[in-house]
């Protein structure tokens, strides 16, 4: 893989993984005091599911590239972000589980209300491991040279 | 989809989740632990990433497949305590893969 393309492709990862996080707010919020869950609401977490998980795959694709030709050089001369790096893959992974989990349980058509505010903690948990990994995501991408 | 079915849904696929979250955690814990230089583990041929996301996705599948079969009262009555297990599993994965990264 080319420089150029790792880059672009590292971008739409990390753009759309942010925005599949933003959606993953509309079922936690929506879902609030016991509400039933619309339409909408399932189609956000319908969205947000795919939007984490596509993102995911498409990181799982370019993190054998990552390994071969950048971590050597960050591990040399700066370990910090390299091992924030492999923090934020750690949470993206739990992230990842935890959507998935919530997001087909809301897609299922629960009808009580212990069922859904189950799915909104799933979510809940999702939206914080995530949060973290963007966090994290947004200070490695900033201090990593250019490949 | 039938009623039996969709009572046993929300254990299921919250314990996939958990799982999936916990059995990473763990892996990691235990792969840091034993690890002696962190350098070697860029010149192995396989991924330990890979090794241990795809782990932990088993055993999250295998968890959901056993849930299924788990009566569907016992799985409505567990509804009520499953956002605190939620949190409890949750927070101490997030504060290990912090820790430890």
């Amino acid at each position: 893989m080319n420089p150029h393309l790792f880059s672009l492709l590292e971008r739409v990862h990390g753009h759309a993984a942010l925005l599949g996080l933003a959606l993953l707010l509309h079922p936690v919020f929506s879902l609030r005091a016991g509400r039933l869950a619309s339409r909408g609401t399932r189609i956000a977490a319908g969205l947000s599911a795919a939007l984490i998980a596509l993102p995911s795959a498409l990181g799982w694709w370019l993190y054998p590239t990552y390994r071969r030709e950048i971590k050597p050089g960050l591990r040399q001369d700066m370990p910090a972000l390299m091992w924030a790096f492999e923090s934020k893959e750690h949470l993206a992974f739990g992230c990842l589980c935890l959507t998935l989990g919530g997001a087909a349980l809301l897609l299922a058509r629960p009808r009580h209300a212990p069922s859904l505010r189950l799915a909104r903690h799933l979510l809940g948990a999702a939206f914080v491991c995530g949060g973290i990994a963007g966090g994290i995501g947004f200070f490695v991408a900033g201090g990593t040279p250019a490949w | 989809m039938s009623p039996e079915l969709r009572a046993r849904l929300p254990l299921a696929l919250s314990a996939f989740g958990l799982v999936g979250t916990a059995s990473y955690t763990l892996q990691r814990l235990y792969d840091a632990a034993t690890e002696t230089d962190s350098g070697l583990i860029l010149a192995t041929a396989t991924i330990p990433y890979f090794w241990r996301a795809g782990s932990a996705a088993l055993h999250a599948l295998s968890v959901f497949a056993v849930m299924l079969a788990v009566p569907s009262s016992l799985s409505s009555s567990m509804q009520d305590k499953l956002p605190w297990v939620v949190w409890g599993v949750v927070i101490p994965c997030v504060v290990a893969l912090l820790v430890v990264p």
